[in-house]
């Protein structure tokens, strides 16, 4: 008896295997993306913990004797980190343009070309000149990363968290774009704010996504799930201690009210933490979209923040809309990923 | 298995360094704000700076601004909600209406257990380095308050009725020594905000540079307004652009600034610290007229038509994207 077994390739794969077929040389391509996309959430981490906490929380402490000067190396850095992500991030997107443009998807390096232009044109014109450029741009790429993958062959798990993660950002850009409709027509449009309160419920069920997504592609792995526990224990720890502080902390970090009651984001935070580690060893660019997740925030409040968001997207969706992604660090490169 | 090879990421990495460190050293920003921008745009109507509820504020454009509670430094208090602002200027004085909900007006500050309704703006001060801290601002970047209160309100348009006479009408008292002596009203006599029994202005014109260094600045020419109709309040902020005075806000058309928001709700007991807040948003003193908008129309139209085209693009690819 013969069975025949069909072995169905990832859309990433796919798309990378025809750009193969067409004789694409990526000589410095590929490496300079793995190299940018391995720094970036560095760059990003260091740029969230001290320009968007310690420099806040800076400027409330006497800053007298030897603090005064650790506060400005520490702050001086955190500002270096913050320019440094928001070049890697612009070099990524513009990277992953190109992958995309040599992959055939013409539509994910048209939406991350023009994001990137209208980027530039708001920096240099000024947002009261042309407000919803980048945010309008922004949506379209949103759209562009997460539909091939939503609509693809993955597990539906991956695919709804995807789908989830670009609600989101979609929502928080709605919030904006309110705001941007006011000076267009001078009439709001309303909901801004209901807007951004759904997209944080979204937040947290992405989290608890992201945690049964990894579950049911990789399996569990105890040491990711005991890992990421005590800092959900931490941030139910610091809630009881004093939540105010850890109220504001959490805003300003990535951008959310914590109106939820308060345990359900730290079963969030374990989720999201588990699989970030649980996918860092097979999926590092899961894992470090993830992280990006984290980086970019809720309220995306600047073409920075909407890069480094659209980097995470292409990431989680395992660069189904732009041909893939190179294998980062010790990651099997995509032709070894299972197809779940 | 064919690894990557490193020079071409080492170098872009590299690039990319350098490009950061230009960046640090030269102040410049790679990246565009995308926060809510509150704009005024110039008119040549008489503006009912007195008539919060006049049919006018309806014409100019709103936003919403979210609050949440104040949880940086106690006593902390507030609640998450919203509220929203509409900003007008004449050419020679700002116009900044402010709305929200409130079901209970509170106005008195008569007895112990009256907290008054209040609402404050806070801009950047004039001479600060960099934008504040949205928390009353910090030693190199102090803030300019404006602070209206329901009760300054109430004795701005009846009097003075914060007295025990008009609190405590069937109380009796014997007799009051010295009752005009000022010796024995220290409030009054030192020009304590909240000792005044003969207010002009029902906005407190204030300056900060951290918590604790709260100072008022009276001002006559900062000036407001409030009404409280059916569930809402409507207060109206008004101040010359121009005051060359040092730790106000500079004011000038076609420039911006910042302007962060806070609420009391007196039936809750807030007072103080204990508020609802809204962080910075950006404030565009427009020199266009009202209702041309503040986008010029031919890079509007450039943009939206070149967005069409590429969405429309992006859309006619995504099913094939999608196999």
């Amino acid at each position: 008896m013969t069975v025949r077994v069909r072995v169905e390739r990832p859309p990433a794969l796919e798309a990378a295997a025809g750009a193969e077929r067409s004789g694409t040389e990526r000589r410095w391509t590929d490496p300079a993306l793995a190299t940018v996309l391995l720094a970036l959430p560095v760059a990003g981490l260091l740029e969230l913990v001290l320009v968007r906490m310690f420099y806040r929380v800076g400027v409330y402490i006497p800053k007298d004797g030897p603090f005064r000067t650790v506060y400005a190396a520490l702050t001086a850095l955190g500002s270096y980190a913050l320019d440094l992500a928001s070049v890697l991030a612009a070099a990524a997107l513009a990277l992953l343009g190109i992958r995309a443009w040599r992959a055939g998807r013409t539509n994910a390096a048209l939406a991350l070309g023009a994001f990137l232009l209208s980027s530039v044109i708001v920096r240099v014109a000024g947002v009261e000149q042309l407000g919803p450029t980048a945010r309008l741009t922004f949506g379209l790429a949103v759209v562009a990363l997460a539909a091939p993958f939503v609509r693809g062959r993955a597990h539906p798990l991956r695919r709804v968290l995807v789908a989830v993660v670009a609600a989101c950002f979609l929502l928080s850009s709605y919030a904006g774009l309110t705001a941007d409709g006011v000076r267009l027509t001078g009439a709001s449009t309303g909901g801004g704010v209901a807007a951004q309160l759904a997209a944080e419920w979204l937040v947290v069920a992405a989290a608890l996504l992201a945690l049964a997504a990894w579950v049911a592609c990789d399996g569990p792995r105890a040491g990711p799930l005991l890992i990421s526990a005590p800092p959900a224990g931490a941030l139910l720890t610091g809630w009881w201690a004093n939540g105010a502080v850890t109220g504001i902390l959490v805003l300003w970090t990535v951008g959310l009210r914590l109106f939820l009651p308060v345990w359900l984001y730290a079963l969030a935070l374990w989720g999201f933490l588990a699989a970030a580690l649980g996918w860092f060893r097979g999926h590092r660019h899961r894992s470090i979209g993830l992280v990006l997740v984290l980086v970019s925030g809720l309220l995306l409040g600047s073409t920075y923040a909407q890069a480094v968001g659209l980097v995470a997207l292409a990431l989680l969706s395992d660069g189904a809309a732009t041909g893939g992604v190179p294998p980062l660090g010790r990651e099997p490169p995509a032709a070894a990923w299972p197809v779940r | 298995m064919r690894r990557p090879r490193s020079r071409p990421g080492s170098l872009t990495l590299l690039l990319c360094a350098a490009a950061a460190l230009f960046l640090t050293t030269t102040g410049t920003r790679l990246a565009a704000s995308q926060e809510a921008v509150l704009t005024a745009n110039e008119t040549d109507e008489e503006v009912p700076a007195a008539e919060p509820w006049d049919p006018f504020w309806d014409g100019l454009p709103q936003i919403d601004i979210p609050v949440s509670a104040q949880t940086v430094t106690p006593p902390m208090g507030g609640r998450g909600s919203t509220m929203s602002a509409r900003a007008v200027h004449d050419g020679q004085t700002l116009f900044l209406l402010v709305e929200w909900s409130d079901p209970s007006a509170d106005r008195s500050l008569g007895r112990t257990e009256d907290f008054t309704d209040a609402v404050a703006v806070q801009f950047p001060a004039a001479g600060g380095t960099r934008v504040p801290a949205f928390c009353m601002g910090d030693p190199t970047a102090e803030v300019n308050i404006w602070q209206w209160r329901a009760a300054w309100q109430a004795d701005v348009n009846r009097g003075y009725r914060g007295s025990v006479r008009h609190t405590y009408p069937n109380a009796v008292v014997d007799a009051y020594p010295f009752p005009d002596d000022p010796l024995f009203q220290p409030g009054l006599e030192a020009d304590n905000p909240f000792s005044q029994t003969d207010r002009r202005s029902a906005v407190d014109n204030l300056i900060a540079g951290g918590f604790g260094t709260l100072t008022a600045d009276p001002f006559a020419q900062v000036a407001g307004w409030g009404q409280w109709r059916e569930g809402v309040w409507r207060v109206v902020f008004t101040r010359p652009l121009e005051v060359g005075r040092e730790g106000n806000v500079r004011l000038r058309r076609d420039t911006w600034t910042d302007v962060a928001f806070a609420i009391w709700d007196g039936a809750a007991e807030e007072r103080d610290g204990m508020k609802s807040v809204a962080n910075f948003i950006a404030l565009d003193v427009e020199p266009e007229p009202l209702g041309t908008g503040g986008f010029p129309e031919w890079p509007l139209l450039l943009v939206l038509g070149a967005w069409v085209a590429i969405a429309t693009i992006v859309a006619l690819d995504l099913p094939r994207a999608g196999r």
